[in-house]
């Protein structure tokens, strides 16, 4: 099937034709339509490093495309998808031991804040709330872009991270009130 | 700066700041991403890659059986049973130093592997 064909199709097509005839070119047609959201995402997560974000993005769908059988079909693929970056990301954190000092015991963290990045404004904002939920535990800073930038609720974060309700709504209190301080001490 | 008059006036100061992120939130199309993921994509998925391993495991326990079955007419097990109770010893001797030298041995080497365990060297 020609690439332009694959366009028209639906999602569940999509992984259809990737599954059981292994067919690239439709797995890559579900790369090109969640690709952009996905290293968004994980640009907030990982404080703006492009470089990192793509990394951790590549992993996340080549890991999806080994799994893509166990998909079920009655859940969301971008939830899925989000499912299996989240697990990427928090492996690397484990590896890596991602920077996760909060504001109160990182000065040098906060100035970057108030001062923000040499770019054009569009992307300053970005890279600000990315700033922002770096000051949080990477949990918690995954639940908070979840429900404060992808807008999804208490009980899809819950499930796509897999974690319980009574986590999730503990993470969005708590993380509100670090991240409101850390505005705060931005807008000065 | 726009962005920032907008969740300046809005009473929700986090809120506005993220409303503003995701309306700005740029399209990150990359043609080069995709090409070079599909490059580095595995030549079969996982459900593939089970079949053919599920193939090569069928020829494995085929193979097995017929091991199985020819041991089980061609060797003495009564010989082959005694000779392995003839390799036990009938009885150990430790002397106290070995025996310190041994919980020493292991306990060093727990240590060691939780040490591991917890500084992920492993």
């Amino acid at each position: 099937m020609k690439r332009q064909d694959l366009t028209t199709l639906e999602e569940a097509q999509l992984v259809e034709l990737a599954v059981s005839k292994n067919d690239q070119l439709a797995f890559a047609e579900l790369v090109n339509r969640h690709q952009s959201n996905l290293r968004y995402s994980l640009r907030q997560l990982t404080d703006w490093n492009e470089a990192l974000a793509d990394d951790l993005a590549q992993d996340t769908f080549i890991q999806a495309f080994k799994e893509l059988a166990k998909f079920r079909q009655q859940a969301k693929f971008s939830s899925w998808l989000y499912r299996i970056g989240y697990n990427v990301f928090l492996q690397h954190v484990r590896k890596k031991a991602l920077d996760t000092q909060s504001l109160d015991e990182n000065p040098l963290l906060s100035n970057q804040i108030e001062q923000g990045p040499d770019h054009d404004e569009e992307s300053e904002v970005h890279q600000k709330v990315a700033k922002l939920l770096a000051t949080l535990e990477p949990e918690r800073r995954s639940v908070l872009h979840l429900f404060l930038h992808r807008q999804n609720t208490h009980q899809e974060i819950s499930d796509i991270m897999g974690v319980p309700l009574g986590t999730v709504k503990t993470h969005i209190n708590r993380g509100r009130v670090v991240l409101q301080d850390g505005l705060q001490e931005w807008r000065g | 700066m726009n962005n920032e008059t907008t969740y300046k006036s809005d009473p929700n100061p986090l809120d506005a700041l993220f409303a503003s992120a995701r309306q700005g939130q740029p399209n990150l199309m990359d043609d080069s991403f995709t090409k070079l993921l599909v490059n580095s994509l595995p030549k079969t998925s996982l459900a593939a890659q089970k079949e053919t391993v599920k193939k090569g495991l069928s020829f494995d326990l085929i193979g097995a059986i017929i091991g199985l079955l020819m041991a089980y007419l061609f060797i003495d097990r009564t010989s082959l049973v005694s000779s392995f109770v003839g390799l036990i010893p009938e009885s150990i001797v430790i002397s106290p130093l070995l025996f310190i030298s041994a919980i020493g041995v292991i306990g060093l080497s727990s240590v060691v592997a939780w040490w591991m365990v917890e500084d992920n060297s492993l």
